[in-house]
């Protein structure tokens, strides 16, 4: 018997259609008849929408609560770097709260003093480049005349005369930089205070996370927090090492050059060390700049020698010195410090490398997890084939 | 301090992990696995011989790699 289309109801369910084989559904709407393909089905169970909703409100919690994730983040970081040091000293019988100030009274002790070192010296630089740029303007043309280039329409005095120093130093600038280091501030001190927190509550904290770890999975969170440990913390103690060097040598050659405020020069070049590709940049030039204003010829050397550093540390000294802790390709690095940087800016630049780091102890992990474990060997003693005679067994 | 009290894990011959010593579980191993009711081993029946520290390691194991012999008595 052939169905019609005329018979079905609209408010029929599939019938079956005898020209075509297939069941059709009548749609009221349109009047005519849809193919079983044609209909899209869409079941969602409660627990689907309740994981969507719960999702959503992540996002949401994520995208609103950003700034104070970034300060814990980095807290995590320094943490991490730093508890080898507080349980040395607790080790050593010192109660946990004294070690943990202990250690963070040195750290900012020395940062302090560092910056007492550097910023009056910087401001004192800054005051010389102002007064003295048109005349140094005026050497390099001649330096690069003496080169060989052909300086006539280059006009670099006039132009440096031409500087508004007032409008970039003060007004809205100034008040917006203000801005800008009284939030910095306010966000170290809160990422100090995160970090004693989380120094002195570290054995609490383990505990609460066993809680969600299912019996037997200890050693795999014990893996991961030794690997994140070693990683993230060995990466800032590498930084502070290379740090170190480069500071001892700027001040080596700056010294060697006749530059003045070398010691500021040779500790900004520390600091500049921590920030990935830009910071080479940022530690050669105003070295180069300072040594510029007392000859040209200074200034090539304390160039030569800085960009050869550089070099040297790129290919001999980070290799070395971090040897497989971050094991991060040049690539990855690149992209992990441009996407910082677009995200987070000068605070993404820093984060770059250890939040990526970190990330690729995460893979690591999950890779194992996917990979078989191999059944261990039966018994040493044991045949190959017990049903036969060690004779019989024969190999390809 | 916690990280002196002495940590293990172990498993049952339904291949179900346990732990001790860590926050939260049982400070000494115990005996019967919580969720099957057979015997937990923490250690190799036969020589003592600790049993993998990787849980994955653990729930493939089922002979001793010291001295070979089956942690539940079963055959190769």
């Amino acid at each position: 018997m052939r169905h019609s289309n005329r018979a079905i109801s609209p408010c029929a369910g599939p019938v079956f259609d005898g020209d075509t084989g297939r069941f059709r559904r009548y749609t009221a709407q349109y009047g005519k008849l849809l193919t079983e393909r044609d209909v899209l089905k869409l079941e969602v169970s409660y627990r689907a929408l309740v994981i969507l909703g719960a999702a959503l409100l992540s996002i949401w919690l994520l995208v609103r609560l950003w700034p104070v994730l970034l300060l814990i983040f980095v807290a995590f970081i320094f943490t991490a770097a730093l508890i080898p040091y507080v349980e040395w000293l607790v080790r050593r019988g010192l109660p946990r709260a004294l070690s943990v100030l202990v250690v963070l009274f040195v750290i900012l002790a020395v940062i302090g003093g560092l910056f007492a070192l550097v910023v009056p010296a910087m401001v004192d630089e800054f005051r010389d480049l102002q007064a003295n740029l048109p005349e140094d303007a005026r050497d390099f043309e001649r330096f690069m005349e003496n080169l060989g280039f052909d300086t006539e329409n280059w006009d670099l005095p006039e132009r440096a005369e031409r500087i508004e120093w007032d409008r970039i130093v003060s007004g809205d600038v100034a008040v917006d930089y203000g801005q800008r280091v009284v939030i910095g501030l306010l966000s170290a001190l809160t990422v100090i205070v995160l970090t004693a927190y989380l120094l002195i509550d570290a054995p609490k904290m383990s505990g609460f996370l066993y809680r969600f770890v299912p019996p037997g999975r200890e050693p795999d969170v014990d893996a991961i927090i030794q690997a994140l440990s070693r990683v993230v913390g060995g990466y800032i103690r590498g930084q502070v090492i290379t740090s170190a060097v480069i500071t001892a040598f700027t001040l080596v050659v700056l010294l060697a050059a006749g530059v003045p405020n070398a010691i500021a020069f040779a500790v900004l070049a520390g600091f500049a060390d921590v920030i990935p590709l830009v910071g080479a940049f940022i530690a050669v030039v105003p070295a180069t700049v300072a040594a510029f204003q007392e000859s040209p010829t200074q200034a090539l050397i304390v160039l030569t020698a800085l960009v050869l550093y550089q070099q040297f540390e790129d290919r001999y000294l980070v290799p070395r010195i971090y040897g497989s802790t971050l094991n991060l390709p040049p690539i990855v690095v690149l992209i992990a410090v441009l996407a910082g940087a677009e995200v987070l800016g000068v605070a993404g630049i820093l984060l770059a490398l250890p939040a990526t780091a970190a990330g690729r102890v995460f893979l690591d992990y999950w890779l194992d997890r996917r990979t078989p474990v191999p059944t261990p060997p039966g018994p040493p003693d044991e045949p190959l084939a017990p049903d036969l005679e060690p004779e019989e067994v024969t190999r390809g | 301090m916690a990280e002196d009290i002495e940590r293990g894990i172990g498993k049952c011959a339904q291949n179900h992990l346990g732990s001790y010593g860590y926050p939260t579980r049982p400070a000494e191993p115990y005996n019967y696995c919580p969720a099957c009711g057979n015997p937990m081993i923490w250690r190799c029946p036969d020589c003592e011989a600790a049993l993998p520290g990787d849980p994955d390691e653990l729930k493939a194991a089922r002979f001793c790699r010291d001295c070979g012999a089956s942690y539940f008595g079963e055959d190769a």
